[in-house]
């Protein structure tokens, strides 16, 4: 009997739907034909796998690193199957007892294997996909009464498979899988076929065989009088060629890397559905970001000890729900900090912060930041000061709560800020502050030691950015304490439009973004920075204030029944689909990079031609789709500042008409944006 | 609905960043600096990419039919250089 070869699987269905019909018994390859790989190679699985062995290695003071792991395991493997092959017509081996033979021989004993094989399924699950047209025939087969097997010429033993056909969801539908490791006895050599004939009682005549290679799946099971069915998939092979194809041009080109975890990223059979253009932006554009800045941020708190992680509302709630994500497959050694989510915002922390340092210049330059906000009402709206206890303490400094205190508006005199920053060293004046803000700056110290903060010598924390008031504020709030730890933040993007206050015990770090760094493809994140906080954000509104209640602390939250808050709910839910997409993504994430063993700084270079096509270059639909509609800012005072004053339009501030029409726009405003960084 | 759309185009490319969009960015590239993109995509690679990517759909089905000549093809011409 011969084999039948088809090269797409549409065809090979027809013909096998034809001769299922009067066979009893129909069997699968596994690899390749019933589950596919999103990387070209699968031994890519095997250096994330060496890392952790090496990370387990650091930890009990053993020398040893990824690629002397990987080399031994090779080697043992090599002489298992060396040995094998002696006694045996296939040179097969068996995954636990060549992994048992290199851990013990690392680490003295083989206490580690159930965690490395446990690692290495679960990295294999993240690369493996079903292939859906097969395994829905295959299913239809199990419920016609047809005997299914899953047959596999593999290092793994079956009970492995099992867990990998488990994953893939037709685990009830399949009789029995079979590996060449349990048995040593292959599809290659032809020896499988009448093992199994003789095991399970099959009729060769009534078999059919479905596999991937023309010899252990078309030629050996022919020659034992199976019907077989080979498929050399042409769409596969274009797929795994384009990976190949960019995982080796990231060897040489450091350019690549980026866009080759990025196809390993895609979605392959049924997980690649049509889905909305947010969730497309999503998953495409904003989650290889994220998942960069986070894995850095990871490596970061690694390198510098740090156990404690918060990440800062709102934005960090996205955060953290990738972080979770993507450790599994990243960090198996475990070895990253702990983490909370910290309730914060500017307007409720600006107010505690006051306790014990006092209205401080820098903090005022940061209110004043804002066009919108002119006088001293607006700064006692800012640090929820009564602006009628502080009056007298203006009147004694010929101030008044209206008097203009910034250049941008109309009214203003320099003589305005001489006086007020006499004002500010006036001890009655900063005395008065500091009692308003005693209360608020209690219930913030009692939330923070409820959420640990102050359980560490060093936390890291983490927002979107962008000139690290939220940190400022904090640690204005907290450093008078002992035990206030060394503050590390990382941030998405550091724009640093006001110096921020760096000493070793409170520092920021732009991730993606850093001002400090000269890094002008990276710098098109200012484009659009709202694209990147409503992205982010959570779904709760921002906080207002820490109240003190009783003994205890209450987090008062801003209404969302006025309009404001109404058109922040609308902005969630239109949103939605865009951090679904995020999300979706992340697991894929984490695996394609643990196999690529990138980090950040492998990926910048592809993520910085990403934020310049997708922001300074995007096009009108795209801007149309990721503009904010509306932008909550309590920060932001309600003045209209003078004409000359106002900010200059950005590309994405343009109408959508003059986003079409106006000719080269986006080069003159990329031109424009250059020279503003060069100024800088 | 109307405007949905896979993430991965039927050229097994990115949608939303084709790699037509990056040659385009690239020859930008050529006139104006970009920023740090630690030596950019190379050409060779590029067009490489862009044949594959763009005509892969037509060259594949005829590669794996011919698979084993076009193999021996290869070789021959291997070492000939």
């Amino acid at each position: 009997m011969s084999f039948t070869k088809f090269h797409n699987l549409s065809n090979l269905l027809s013909r096998a739907h034809e001769l299922a019909a009067s066979r009893e018994t129909i069997s699968f390859d596994l690899f390749d034909t019933l589950l596919i790989r999103r990387v070209h190679d699968p031994d890519l699985v095997k250096p994330p796998v060496a890392r952790l062995i090496a990370a387990r290695a650091e930890e009990r003071g053993i020398k040893l690193s990824w690629q002397q792991a990987q080399k031994r395991r090779d080697v043992i493997e090599a002489r298992h199957r060396a040995l094998a092959g002696r006694n045996f017509p296939d040179h097969e081996a068996c995954y636990p007892r060549f992994m048992a033979e290199l851990l013990t021989g690392i680490f003295g004993d083989a206490a580690l294997l159930d965690e490395i094989r446990d690692y290495e399924l679960f990295l294999e699950n993240q690369m493996l996909v079903p292939r859906a047209l097969l395994v829905d025939w295959l299913k239809e087969l199990a419920g016609q009464g047809k005997r299914i097997f899953v047959i596999s010429d593999v290092y793994l033993p079956a009970s492995h498979l099992e867990k990998l056909v488990a994953h893939a969801g037709f685990a009830d539908s399949v009789e029995a899988v079979i590996s060449s490791a349990d048995t040593f006895l292959a599809k290659a050599s032809g020896a499988a076929w009448p093992m199994l004939a003789k095991k399970f009682g099959l009729v060769p005549g009534s078999w059919l065989h479905v596999g991937d290679n023309p010899v252990s799946d078309g030629l050996r099971p022919a020659e034992f009088g199976i019907e077989a069915l080979v498929i050399q998939d042409w769409r596969e092979k274009f797929r795994k060629g384009m990976a190949r194809r960019y995982w080796h041009y990231g060897q040489g080109r450091p350019f690549w890397r980026g866009r080759a975890l990025q196809q390993l990223m895609l979605p392959l059979e049924a997980e690649n559905r049509s889905q909305p253009p947010l969730f497309v932006e999503g998953c495409n554009f904003l989650a290889p970001l994220i998942g960069g800045f986070l894995q850095r941020v990871a490596e970061r708190c690694q390198a510098l000890g740090i156990r404690r992680l918060f990440f800062l509302s709102r934005e960090g709630y996205l955060f953290q729900q990738f972080w979770q994500k993507i450790l599994p497959a990243l960090f198996p050694a475990g070895n990253v900090p702990e983490v909370k989510y910290l309730y914060v915002s500017r307007m409720a922390l600006a107010g505690a912060a006051c306790a014990y340092e006092g209205l401080k210049r820098s903090n005022l330059d940061i209110a004043f930041l804002p066009t919108g906000n002119r006088d001293f009402r607006d700064i006692c709206r800012i640090f929820s000061l009564d602006v009628t206890e502080l009056t007298p303490h203006l009147g004694r400094y010929k101030l008044t709560p209206e008097t203009c205190l910034s250049p941008k508006h109309d009214g203003y005199l320099p003589e305005h800020q001489v006086l007020f920053s006499e004002l500010l060293e006036d001890d009655d004046f900063q005395a008065e502050v500091r009692r308003q803000s005693a209360a608020a700056n209690t219930a913030l110290l009692r939330y923070l030691e409820d959420m640990g903060f102050f359980a560490d010598r060093r936390v890291a924390l983490v927002d979107i950015g962008w000139l690290g008031t939220i940190q400022r504020y904090l640690y204005d709030a907290a450093r008078h304490r002992p035990d206030c730890p060394a503050c590390f933040g990382f941030l998405f993007g550091a724009t640093r439009g006001v110096e921020y206050p760096t000493t070793p015990e409170n520092q920021i770090e732009g991730i993606i973004y850093d001002r400090h760094c000269f890094d002008m493809a990276a710098s098109s994140l200012l484009y659009a920075r709202d694209v990147f906080e409503e992205a982010c954000r959570a779904p709760h509104p921002t906080l207002q204030a820490y109240a003190l209640d009783g003994d205890g602390y209450r987090l008062r939250f801003r209404e969302t029944d006025d309009e404001v808050g109404q058109a922040e709910l609308a902005q969630d839910r239109y949103f939605a689909p865009l951090q679904t997409g995020i999300l979706a993504a992340a697991p894929r994430f984490a695996a394609a990079s643990a196999v690529l063993g990138y980090s950040l700084a492998d990926y910048r270079p592809w993520f910085n031609l990403v934020l310049i096509a997708k922001l300074a270059f995007a096009s009108t639909t795209e801007i149309a789709a990721l503009r904010q509609k509306a932008h909550l800012d309590d920060f932001h005072g309600g003045h209209q500042p003078k004409k000359q004053a106002k900010a200059p339009s950005g590309l994405w501030d343009f109408s959508l008409n003059r986003l079409r029409f106006s000719p080269f726009l986006r080069l003159r405003h990329f031109l424009r944006h250059r020279r503003d960084r060069i100024r800088e | 609905m109307n405007d949905m759309k896979q993430l991965m185009t039927n050229r097994f490319d990115l949608a939303g960043m084709s790699v037509f969009r990056l040659a385009r960015l690239s020859a930008l590239g050529k006139f104006l600096p970009l920023g740090g993109m630690r030596g950019g995509p190379g050409l060779l690679p590029l067009l490489l990419l862009l044949a594959l990517h763009g005509a892969g759909n037509c060259f594949f089905p005829f590669a794996v039919r011919h698979e084993a000549r076009l193999h021996r093809l290869y070789n021959k011409l291997r070492r000939r250089d």
